[in-house]
């Protein structure tokens, strides 16, 4: 799966050419891996060193080849893509990870970017916007796109959803009335009730189903 | 959702119990004309141990008399020896005739109540009567016919009046018997002409509702099943198709980053951006389309508040072409839940219908009436616009635009009516009409159940 070369085979690639930036692709798709492989190998600064497909073996392929900056998608199977972040960062506190996803929503993001990621980039602009976002992550600045930071602007002040609520929130939206809701989560109906009192206020929602809207545009839960 | 993958056909708490109530209901119904039909036999049997009595002691009676006269007979013949022989006769006759008649009381049907009198009777009739025959037999052998005639008169009358007695009382009693099996017979066949159609009524009603219910639930399994299926294409176009566009376009991106900026490319370069920009579109439609494909309920919206949005969005996007007609959703009655399914189809149909209006009917307002009734929920959807012509309508719409044969086809696979009324330069109008039981989550199944009670208590009251 790795179009790994002898070229840029660990720290011996970094010392020959200092200028190049070595980067690792992280992403369950195949063709969108090879697009990102062109995209990358058409620049003459820039050279993708590594691919994975999967969480458990992006950490594997950054600890043999050390990339600067590591392209990661969210959604995998297996271990998915903040779970990677985390594993990586603890690791390794100087990674730099982009993070490039299909999804929108301002709690996406935060989670993404919570776990440390330094850029985040829709799919959807990745052409437009991938190299100068890796050269601006590799002159240690963190980039947005502008209408994503606009939408976490929007909701900084916003109290956050606790874990637990979410859980409620996801049982809402898989059509759970509070009794059903109670029964899974092991605990009282009159709690149910008032995280969902706590849901709706957070959230501004008028009702549970406008709650439910809000969290999956938000990202605050999937479908 | 939760249950879109179910494959197995599920019957549900509820048709269950509808199936058990129809069992018990004909299996009860069937045990109360058995019972009733128990009872006549019992009263039969009455009325026949009553008559079998009455014969018996009719028999009896006839037996005393016919004695009576043979003695008498002999009497009057004055031979000792005519008289010895025959009198051993009668004695040995009477012995059998009322030992016929203990037999025929002890063969009497069950239940049957015997005459307090009769074995009484009989006790008399076997130890009297051949003690008159010895004392009569004693009378000739001494040659004292004088006294014989007198005391063959006297001395068995007593016998036949007892015997009357007992045939009067007997005969009462068949009669009363009689009269009791005719009242009896008339009220069973009274309460069997009210068992009969109670049953079957509430049987019909109940079997009714159980097929509907059953019919309902295939169609729900149908449209749980096709809207899995959506959502799986849904998600593998997602994951593979939408991806693999991702990737072409950063390919091309990659290639025209590639070409170094000469006038010699540019034409090259063109074509590449043509070729990103149709790359962006292509995804932006696919990402549509799978969105489109998404259930509707995953939202968890209302039917107005999604007929709202899609007529808002149709408006948006109408706008660019610098004409948008006005749009409105209006509810009328009581809000109700719609079953999560069928509010998906009636969504789409209706979105349809409205994306229509919006592309073809150049109308100034657009409106979409939801109606909650008692029993149905209606939609009315109209425009101001050019109209269709008739023909066209008639014809199914035309290929390519109006798609009224799908329409039709969704409005049909959920039970429902869709109707179109228009006419070239007029507007036009569609109504699509679902019955309330098809429609509606909580509402049907109070219905349903009101009609149970009601069927029970009529049940009851037979």
């Amino acid at each position: 799966m790795a179009v790994d070369s002898g070229y840029s085979a660990g720290q011996v690639a970094m010392s020959s050419v200092p200028s190049m930036i070595r980067i690792l692709s992280v992403d369950d798709h195949p063709l969108l891996r090879k697009g990102i492989a062109s995209l990358i190998n058409a620049e003459p600064d820039m050279k993708l060193v590594a691919e994975a497909s999967n969480g458990e073996e992006a950490i594997e392929k950054f600890r043999v080849h050390r990339p600067d900056v590591t392209l990661m998608d969210l959604q995998m199977p297996g271990l998915n893509g903040i779970e990677a972040i985390n594993h990586i960062l603890a690791e390794f506190p100087d990674a730099l990870i982009i993070v490039l996803t299909t999804y929108q929503g301002d709690a996406q993001v935060l989670r993404a970017l919570r776990a440390g990621a330094r850029g985040y980039i829709l799919k959807g602009h990745v052409h437009r916007e991938l190299l100068e976002t890796i050269h601006s992550v590799m002159q240690g600045r963190k980039r947005i796109p502008p209408d994503i930071a606009e939408e976490l602007a929007e909701h900084a002040t916003d109290e956050e959803l606790s874990g637990r609520e979410i859980d409620v929130l996801r049982l809402i939206a898989g059509g759970n009335s509070n009794k059903q809701i109670a029964d899974q989560l092991c605990i009282a109906e009159t709690t149910v009730k008032s995280h969902v009192a706590n849901i709706l206020s957070k959230l501004s929602a008028s009702d549970r189903s406008h709650a439910v809207t809000i969290g999956l545009k938000r990202g605050i839960i999937e479908v | 959702m939760g249950t879109a993958g179910t494959s197995s056909f599920n019957l549900g708490p509820r048709l269950t119990l509808t199936f058990a109530t129809l069992i018990v209901l004909i299996l009860g119904g069937n045990a109360l004309v058995v019972s009733q039909f128990q009872m006549t036999r019992n009263e039969t049997d009455r009325l026949t141990g009553a008559n079998q009595q009455l014969i018996a002691v009719l028999r009896l009676q006839a037996n005393v008399l016919s004695f009576h006269r043979r003695l008498d007979e002999l009497a009057r013949s004055m031979d000792v020896s005519r008289l010895v022989t025959g009198a051993e006769s009668l004695r040995g006759t009477l012995r059998e005739q009322t030992q016929q008649t203990r037999t025929a009381i002890a063969n009497l049907p069950s239940g049957t109540v015997v005459d307090p009198l009769f074995l009484p009777t009989l006790d008399t009739i076997d130890v009297a009567l051949p003690g008159e025959i010895d004392a009569i037999v004693e009378l000739a052998k001494s040659g004292d016919w004088g006294a014989i005639q007198p005391r063959v008169a006297n001395e068995l009358s007593p016998n036949e009046d007892q015997t009357a007695i007992l045939v009067d009382s007997i005969n009462r009693q068949a009669s009363g018997e009689l009269a009791r099996a005719v009242e009896e017979t008339r009220s069973i066949q009274r309460r069997i002409l009210i068992i009969v159609p109670a049953t079957a009524l509430a049987t019909f009603f109940i079997a009714t509702f159980f097929g509907w219910s059953i019919a309902r639930r295939f169609i729900e399994l149908r449209l749980q099943e096709r809207v899995g299926e959506r959502l799986r294409i849904a998600r593998e176009l997602h994951d593979t198709l939408l991806q693999s566009f991702h990737g072409l376009m950063f390919q091309f991106q990659a290639a025209r980053n590639m070409l170094p900026r000469r006038p010699e490319n540019e034409n090259a370069m063109k074509v590449l951006d043509e070729a990103i920009l149709a790359t962006e579109e292509a995804i932006t439609e696919g990402r549509d389309a799978i969105r489109d494909l998404r259930p509707a309920e995953i939202t968890q919206r209302n039917l107005p508040e999604l007929l709202n949005a899609a007529g808002h969005e149709l408006a948006g996007s109408q706008e660019l072409n610098g004409h948008s007609p006005n749009f409105r959703v209006t509810v009328e009655g009581k809000q109700q839940t719609l079953s999560p399914m069928l509010q998906d189809e009636v969504y789409r149909i209706s979105r349809e219908v409205i994306r229509n209006a919006f592309k073809h009917a150049v109308a100034s307002r657009i409106e979409v009436e939801i109606r909650y009734d008692e029993d149905q929920l209606r939609l009315r959807i109209r425009d101001d616009g050019k109209g269709i012509d008739p023909k066209i309508l008639k014809a199914g719409g035309q290929s390519g635009h109006w798609g009224i044969p799908g329409i039709r086809e969704r409005a049909e696979r959920i039970g429902s009516r869709l109707q179109f009324w228009s006419e070239v330069g007029a507007g036009t109008e569609v109504e699509l009409t679902v019955p309330a039981a098809m429609a509606y989550e909580q509402r049907r199944d109070g219905r349903r159940f009101r009609l149970f009670r009601r069927a029970g208590s009529d049940e009851q009251r037979s």
